[in-house]
């Protein structure tokens, strides 16, 4: 599904964020990727999102490589992904329903489809009944919700999570992952970046340790051992 | 199509979400389309009083005393066939004593004079006008032509050939700085108008970048900000048409009669003020299209 072969990242002058990254990722596989601040995790979402280029190496996702991909074909790439950021870049001025709906709507769902899923994709994520209010009117943990929605709302293959609970309390950090759980249950390759050390041993799923921007421990239902 | 339609929806939703932001941008279109409308409107009234002076500009030719009316008419033909002459008004003997004597009512002496002389001692006037300013000097070349000293007891054109030489200058002047004054405060426009855009983009900066990580292509991200934009300067333009109006509408009389246009003169020029205010909507339209373009383009590359 996912591949990285010897992938570096460089930084001028000298600055090394991924060294020699190898990493396959099976499709359906829930994968926990871990470190300490400037281990590299942000850099790896970045490469797969085709926000950054890899300076040396390949990034194949299916049979597409992504490492020297077009950026007139970046759109697409991103539409075989979903994306959650730790600061859930939501749009105030929308409301839930408009904010899950934007996710179709960029990429040109016709209003017939994005009236059938935005609901369904509501009810997945318990915000059924709280539709029509606006970012500012939610919890943090509510609002990490609608993100997640608009990140599958289109339903990719993969979804990609940087720091999702970084600003959640506890309640809502056991929440958000086991939604997270629920969207890999269904079939989505969630590729999960944190340095929460009771989600990754909750999870009891593969773990990949970075650490100055190399893999120093790959575990197939690891544990948080830094 | 339907992306379309959605960039339109959304441009027009965005446009009264953002009201503050919308309407300090519109206001500050509005104010560089007015100026420069007003400029426009400016080069028009020079022209105006220009053609006015140009109207007021004549050659006046003193007839013998002892013409027949056929050698009148000869003449007027002969005149007739001079192309540089738009007119030829006639004056009879008759008409020039009354206007002579209207004119110098308020003067005894003259009048008794007049009196004292028992006849008319004054003969026919013949007005020109000419179609163009430039062709003054012409006509009055072909008048000064021996074959018609028989009838032209005298000229008078030594003053208007100055006067059309100083109204030539100046018509000269206001085209040139018309063009020069509308091309610096097109600049001046252009640089307000995309710096203020330029802002309210900015603040949409993270919308462009979340548009764009979750999958919209760039012309997609591009098109509801450029959608937006235009409605900016199509709301400026209406605002502006609107005081133009308000002006126009309590205020003609008085700017008229203040710059001693008649209004029919004023009128004739009907057309060129609607293109005028048809150029700038123009103008504003592919102003704001290509600075929202721009300006959404430093953020598309996400």
């Amino acid at each position: 599904m996912i591949k990285f072969v010897n992938v570096t990242k460089f930084y001028p002058p000298d600055i090394y964020a991924l060294r020699d990254i190898n990493l396959y990722v099976k499709p359906s596989e829930f994968v926990s990727i871990v470190g300490q601040s400037g281990a590299g995790k942000t850099t790896l979402i970045k490469l797969l999102m085709a926000e950054e280029r890899p300076s040396k190496g390949k990034i194949i996702i299916g049979d597409w490589d992504i490492s020297k991909i077009k950026p007139s074909e970046i759109p697409y790439l991103r539409r075989q992904i979903g994306i959650v950021f730790q600061d859930f870049k939501l749009l105030k001025e929308k409301t839930v329903y408009e904010n899950i709906a934007y996710g179709l709507e960029v990429i040109g769902a016709r209003n017939k489809f994005i009236k059938e899923v935005v609901p369904q994709v509501l009810r997945v994520v318990g915000l059924e009944k709280k539709y029509k209010r606006f970012p500012d009117q939610l919890s943090v943990g509510e609002k990490q919700r609608v993100a997640i929605a608009r990140a599958i709302v289109h339903r990719p293959k993969i979804l990609a999570a940087d720091e999702p609970t970084g600003n959640v309390d506890l309640i809502n950090t056991r929440e958000i992952i086991d939604l997270f759980k629920k969207i890999n249950e269904m079939g989505t390759t969630v590729i999960l970046v944190t340095h929460n050390r009771e989600i990754v041993n909750y999870l009891k799923t593969r773990v990949i340790i970075l650490e100055h921007g190399q893999i120093i421990s790959d575990q197939p239902e690891g544990r948080y051992i830094l | 199509m339907v992306n379309f339609i959605r960039s339109i929806k959304w441009a027009f939703r965005s446009f009264f979400r953002h009201f503050g932001l919308s309407l300090v941008t519109t206001i500050i279109i509005t104010f560089s389309l007015f100026s420069l409308t007003l400029l426009l409107f400016l080069n028009i009234v020079g022209n105006i009083i220009v053609k006015n002076l140009q109207n007021r500009i004549d050659v006046n030719l003193y007839l013998k005393e002892n013409l027949s009316q056929e050698e009148i008419e000869s003449f007027k033909n002969s005149l007739a066939k001079e192309p540089e002459i738009k007119e030829i008004i006639y004056i009879s003997p008759e008409k020039s004593l009354e206007i002579f004597k209207e004119k110098h009512k308020e003067n005894e002496l003259i009048l008794k004079s007049l009196e004292i002389l028992g006849k008319n001692p004054l003969g026919g006037i013949i007005i020109l006008r000419a179609k163009s300013i430039e062709s003054y000097p012409l006509i009055i070349e072909k008048i000064s032509n021996p074959i018609y000293d028989k009838f032209i007891q005298e000229k008078d054109f030594y003053e208007h050939e100055k006067i059309i030489s100083i109204v030539k200058r100046i018509s000269q002047k206001i085209y040139f700085a018309g063009i020069g004054i509308v091309l610096i405060f097109t600049f001046v426009s252009i640089i307000a108008i995309f710096n203020s855009i330029r802002l309210t983009v900015y603040a949409r900066e993270e919308e462009i970048k979340i548009m764009r990580l979750i999958g919209a292509t760039s012309g997609f991200a591009r098109t509801p900000f450029v959608i937006e934009n235009i409605f900016y300067g199509i709301f400026a333009w209406l605002i502006n048409l609107g005081v133009f109006f308000l002006i126009f509408k309590f205020g003609l009389e008085k700017i008229l009669s203040f710059l001693e246009i008649e209004k029919n003169l004023f009128l004739s020029y009907q057309q060129e003020i609607i293109n005028s205010f048809l150029a700038v909507l123009v103008f504003s339209i592919l102003l704001t299209m290509i600075c929202g373009s721009l300006a959404v383009r430093k953020y598309i590359r996400t």
